[in-house]
């Protein structure tokens, strides 16, 4: 019911993923096939290489003031220098750092956590009754909400922005999850190993999680997207990394004040970077869903 | 008879999400090490200073005895002292959620025609050129953050073309104060414009394809009115759901915008709360922001059973 409703129902009626190698190959297959996977792949990689080596980009360093301040883009600062005298092209560059490693780690441990509560929602009855009520109030209330609460309540550094994010993501993984459980627990192979005997914990890991596999790629990339969202959001509300660190949000909010004096330079890249990182990220989502519906 | 039944069962569900997210909200509070009085006063205050706080605010009492009483004040209306402004809280929360709702209304008559208007549109030209910009135009805004968006717009229209105002505080009257808030609207816009935008188009493109579109045609009906009678009247139902959930996205998006536009609503309100660990104002923000969703999602609820019956009969799930 909440905003990211939307690609989940298409993601819960996927079927595939049984494991069959030629599938496999199939989906990759017609994964190169799609430019919007290329492109995107394309300005994840450049971001990654930033995020691994900004030197190798950026010839100044992004932490030292220089005397140069509020100056706009020149030859020797490509993206202007802020009110520190610090290059921006540098910052910018160095910025992606950050966020590719918190988004990930935050994104997957939402996974891992969704995944399980939503294998357990599932599979017994009795635990889909309570979690799914404590899902519903947790949904009620925004992302941006929930992760203000929580930095106020854990503090702020990078491993409570993970766990936050985590926490919050979750419940909707755990959703959509659910849903490709309830369908699978239908089919005979579930029965068949329930007549075998098998524990369910056996069942719910070993035979059903396999079969599932395919929403819960989806739900990684596409959450993904919303992590950087999130944490773009929460570092340029001040409630993420502490300066000087670059940050593309948090220096956003520290130059938004001189932009009505003409600077605009100090917000624009950070912000334009902001965006294809996004885009990049949802393009992902986008080819990997329609690819995994193909094969 | 049914129907009341349906909205008994919805409230009461609200009811359990409510008194679930007041543990939530209660126990984040709880989480915070140290103590709120000492928070307060600072590092420096005196041991008795801080004993006489702690006894004042009730906080030296037991944690379940503090939840019974912070519920138990909540449900008579008394939203409890704010720290940080030491007044009672429930008009400043009044006056900002009327802020609120002024910006969000404004972002809602904007996006509502343009999203059903946009979907529509689409369904119409399903596989032309015009469907895949539109659609691929409401993809890209939908998620884009509203940081980004509101950068951009306050460089073009705020610095370069400089027609419109760069901060939204200072609004005077109506129309003055719809001038200062269309800025702030549109990074709202651009977000839920593809929500409503795909909904729309999805529900249209599945009545064109129904068979009683196809009787319509069939017997006659010429294209426009077979759209309008036939068509719009079953496609547009979805969308009016979509609509009313989008609220605790909404609310989500005010923080931000509200912060970016020097808006003085409840989204500045609560992060200014969460900033000077203003806890009772947090508290009761976060769950109104929860009472408000639980509203809406009840309302678009019942307004979607009401229009359509099958919903009706086919129960509660």
């Amino acid at each position: 019911m909440s905003v990211e409703a939307v690609p989940i129902e298409s993601a819960g009626a996927i079927g595939v993923g049984q494991g069959a190698p030629n599938l496999r190959r199939e989906f990759l297959e017609s994964l190169v096939r799609q430019k919007t996977f290329i492109a995107g792949a394309i300005i994840l990689l450049f971001w990654i290489f930033c995020a691994i080596a900004p030197h190798a980009i950026a010839s100044h360093s992004a932490y030292t003031p220089g005397t140069s301040i509020n100056t706009g883009p020149s030859s020797s600062h490509w993206f202007g220098t802020d009110q520190l005298g610090r290059d921006m092209f540098a910052r910018v560059i160095t910025g992606a750092r950050d966020i590719l490693i918190i988004g990930p780690l935050a994104t997957l441990l939402g996974t891992i956590a969704g995944t399980i509560a939503g294998l357990t929602m599932g599979y017994s009855r009795i635990v889909d009754d309570i979690l799914s009520r404590v899902v519903e109030a947790f949904l009620a209330l925004p992302l941006v909400v929930v992760g203000i609460l929580g930095v106020v309540a854990l503090g702020s550094s990078n491993i409570t922005l993970i766990v936050v994010i985590g926490i919050v993501f979750s419940p909707l993984i755990a959703r959509t999850v659910r849903a490709a459980v309830l369908l699978e627990r239908e089919l005979d192979y579930v029965s068949a190993a329930r007549l075998r005997g098998e524990t369910s914990l056996y069942i719910m890991f070993v035979e059903i999680l396999p079969n599932v596999m395919a929403p819960i790629m989806v739900e990684f990339t596409v959450r993904l997207g919303y992590a950087v969202f999130t944490l773009v959001t929460l570092s340029f509300l001040g409630f993420g990394l502490e300066p000087p660190t670059p940050n593309w949000g948090a220096d956003i909010y520290a130059n938004f004040t001189v932009v009505s004096s003409g600077y605009w330079w100090e917000v624009a890249f950070d912000a334009g970077a902001i965006a294809t990182l996004v885009i990049a990220v949802n393009m992902l989502a986008n080819s990997i869903e329609r690819a995994l519906e193909d094969s | 008879m049914q129907l009341t039944l349906f909205i008994l069962k919805r409230i009461g569900f609200g009811i359990i999400t409510l008194f679930l997210l007041s543990i939530i909200v209660f126990a984040s509070a709880q989480i915070l090490p140290g103590d709120p009085a000492r928070a307060i006063l600072g590092p420096l205050a005196a041991p008795s200073a801080v004993k006489a706080l702690s006894q004042q605010l009730g906080t030296n009492k037991p944690v379940i005895d503090q939840y019974g009483t912070w519920v138990g004040h909540l449900v008579q209306g008394n939203f409890g002292k704010s720290y940080q402004y030491q007044s009672a809280i429930g008009p400043i929360l009044g006056k900002a959620l009327v802020h609120s709702l002024e910006l969000a209304a404004l972002a809602f008559v904007i996006v509502v025609p343009l999203g059903i208007i946009g979907g529509v549109v689409a369904a119409l030209n399903y596989g032309k050129p015009i469907d895949r910009i539109i659609s691929v135009f409401g993809l890209t805004a939908t998620v884009i953050p509203e940081v980004v968006s509101g950068i951009a717009l306050i460089l073009i229209f705020g610095l370069w073309l400089n027609i419109l105002p760069i901060s939204a505080s200072g609004a005077n009257g109506f129309g003055d104060t719809i001038y200062h808030l269309i800025m702030p609207a549109i990074p709202l816009v651009l977000i839920l414009f593809g929500y409503i935008e795909q909904m729309a188009r999805a529900g249209t493109v599945e009545a064109l394809n129904s068979d009683y579109a196809r009787t319509a045609t069939l017997k006659g009906l010429p294209r426009g009115v077979m759209i309008r009678r036939h068509v719009l009247r079953n496609s547009l139902l979805p969308t009016i759901t979509v609509i009313a959930s989008q609220t605790g996205y909404l609310i989500g998006g005010l923080v931000l915008v509200e912060n970016l536009f020097r808006w003085n609503g409840i989204g500045t309100l609560l992060f200014n709360a969460a900033k000077d660990k203003d806890f009772p104002m947090l508290e009761a923000g976060v769950l109104l922001i929860g009472a408000v969703y639980v509203v809406a999602t009840l309302v678009a609820d019942t307004a979607f059973s009401l229009l359509n019956p099958r919903i009706r009969y086919r129960g509660v799930e």
